[in-house]
């Protein structure tokens, strides 16, 4: 429940920094991390 | 009289390594949970916080379970960080009224201290809060030194253990990292930096009066602590836009040569740490010597070419004999200047205290040269993971030369070690040869981009240098260019965060996966690695493998800026 509220409200204060672009490159941040993630159960099998 | 300045670089180098051998004593004791001189203080504290954070520092973890609660950590890192830069404006503690970061900014800020690079596309006096500086950057400084130690202290367990499920625990090493060793010594550092005039304060711009009449505004805030994690993290990041070269981030010669100490310490440290650890001392001098005379081989050249003073000036008739001035500090001197340039890239911190893009143009291939092969002393913990694998290569190659399994401390290194050394290994050239090329074209073909400020070959350097200081996570930079701007805070992002985490990775999965192979025990046909022989291999190894990949982009760079006096 905080969480969202926190969110919403951080969300709601940060209406000139491009929205878009930040959620874009937030993602391609996880996607690196999803990599890395991914590349611990390949080592084993390489 | 002997030159002073010279006595001070040897009184540097000597206080460190001397000071080096202990706090590895005291590192090996600390991860492999033997008494020591802090647990009376630091073990309650450390109890307490496993307890409000639920965790059981006594399980014991694989490599993978190591891995997987390593990139957890540093991904709720991110989320923060990046979070927390594009709110700062009008968060608190921001007595200057600084700006928030835009999204690209933010981003290429966050990966660059989450990565413990600290790359600044921003200066801090103006584009940082008091909060984002602290709870951003400087929580950044301690988290991700703590990381790399982390992942170290797992490396070392695993060498010594018979068993792939029990290398101790991740959170253990990482808490330990921060109570037992950065947050005392940060204590100890902090407190002389402010004795010798570093600012440590809450409040904002102070103004003052010139010598000249011209009143003007001085940046504050909390520095002296965030210097102290800056150097002894290996982090680099400055305070104040001009880092170290700024007078109230490094006043005295006395925060030279502290600055100095605290950077190269852990990462020396380190090292005998290792040997402690696996009670194979002989080993961790092996690995201290091919680390020093790969760190000498490139300081010494770097001292003489800055004292001896840059030619181009000298035949305008100005007076040189103080040494290649332009661009450094004079309370700092020529040979202190081009001393530090090598050890903060060698070491992978990044701080400066001269301008690198001034430096003789030979000295800027040395400090290339020092991200480049990326294996001599190196940041705090990722340094011995470095070493790591080009050690397991040499193994590998020397075994084939010699007809010997290639075998280390009795476990064999196979096919399955070797491809994961080799992808680690070649995608640091891959990552900075290539985006060189793209930076190269794009600017050639759209010169009205304008964030390179000098054309040819020192132009070339400057991109070349951006993306070896991104991909060794080191931070320094060349200067010269505009390096705010979209290409280069996303692409120098993506470079940082591979070059980071995939080659801690790669290490941890082979110790790992070593630590799981039959122990062999040692014979007359077993390599040993503790000799001087190996040590001239591992060399030659890094020489081959990293250095001469880059020849081509040093000979376009530096070596033709050379040749152009």
């Amino acid at each position: 429940m905080f969480g969202p509220i926190v969110g919403i409200g951080f969300a709601w204060r940060m209406p000139s920094q491009d929205p878009m672009t930040a959620l874009l490159l937030t993602l391609t941040g996880l996607l690196c991390f999803g990599l890395f993630f991914k590349m611990t159960n390949w080592f084993e099998k390489i | 009289m002997p030159n002073t300045e010279l006595l001070g670089v040897i009184a540097m180098f000597a206080a460190t390594v001397g000071l080096a051998i202990p706090l590895g004593r005291y590192i090996a004791k600390v991860y492999g949970g033997e008494h020591s001189l802090l647990d009376p203080v630091m073990g309650p504290v450390e109890r307490f916080i496993f307890r409000i954070a639920g965790i059981d520092a006594r399980r014991e973890m694989g490599w993978q379970e190591h891995l997987r609660a390593l990139l957890t950590i540093n991904l709720v890192w991110f989320l923060w960080t990046m979070l927390l830069l594009m709110n700062q404006g009008w968060l608190p503690w921001n007595p200057d009224g600084n700006p928030s970061m835009g999204a690209e900014l933010a981003f290429n800020t966050t990966i660059s201290f989450l990565v413990n690079c600290n790359l600044q596309h921003y200066s801090g006096e103006t584009g940082a809060t008091y909060l984002s500086q602290v709870f951003g950057m400087m929580f950044l400084q301690f988290v991700s030194a703590a990381t790399g130690m982390a992942a170290a202290a797992m490396v070392f367990n695993a060498l010594r253990e018979r068993s792939a499920t029990k290398l101790g625990n991740f959170y253990d090493y990482f808490l330990k990292s921060m109570t037992r060793v950065l947050l005392p010594l940060c204590l100890v550092v902090g407190t002389v930096l402010m004795f010798e005039g570093m600012p440590q304060t809450a409040l904002g711009k102070d103004s003052m009066v010139t010598l000249e009449g011209d009143s003007v505004q001085v940046s504050r805030g909390p520095v002296a602590g965030f210097v102290a994690i800056k150097h002894l993290g290996t982090n680099g990041g400055g305070f104040y836009g001009a880092n170290s070269a700024h007078p109230l981030e490094n006043p005295t010669y006395l925060t030279n040569m502290v600055e100095m100490w605290s950077q190269m310490v852990i990462p020396l440290a380190m090292v005998f740490a290792l040997g402690f650890y696996l009670r194979k001392q002989r080993f961790a001098w092996m690995v201290f010597g091919v680390m020093t005379a790969g760190f000498l081989a490139l300081a010494v050249p770097n001292v003489i070419m800055e004292m001896n003073g840059n030619p181009a000036i000298g035949a305008m008739g100005v007076d040189n004999t103080g040494g290649a001035m332009e661009g450094k500090e004079t309370r700092i001197g020529a040979a202190a200047s081009g001393y530090w340039s090598i050890v903060t890239t060698v070491i992978s911190t990044g701080s400066v205290n001269a301008m690198h893009d001034s430096t003789m143009p030979l000295s800027g291939m040395n400090e290339l040269l020092a991200m480049m092969t990326n294996a001599f002393y190196g940041g705090v913990g990722v340094g011995i993971l470095n070493i790591f694998i080009f050690i397991i290569l040499a193994v590998f190659i020397g075994g084939l030369m010699v007809g010997r399994t290639p075998e280390l401390f009795g476990k064999k290194v196979e096919a399955r070690e070797m491809k994961i050394a080799i992808l680690v290994t070649l995608l640091h050239p891959l990552v900075i040869l290539t985006g060189t090329a793209l930076a190269a074209y794009g600017i050639t073909a759209n010169p009205g981009y304008g964030w390179l400020n000098n054309p040819g070959a020192h132009g070339f350097s400057e991109m070349l240098y951006e993306y070896t200081s991104s991909a060794a996570n080191n931070g320094s930079g060349f200067e010269g260019l505009g390096d705010n701007t979209p290409w280069w805070n996303i692409s120098t992002g993506l470079v940082l965060i591979l070059s980071r985490f995939i080659p801690i990775v790669g290490p941890v999965a082979i110790a790992g996966l070593l630590a799981g192979k039959k122990h062999i025990p040692a014979a007359a046909g077993t390599l040993r690695t503790d000799t001087f022989t190996f040590g001239t291999v591992v060399i030659a190894v890094i020489a081959i493998v990293a250095a001469l990949a880059f020849f081509p982009a040093l000979a376009l760079g530096p070596i033709a800026d050379h040749f152009s006096f």
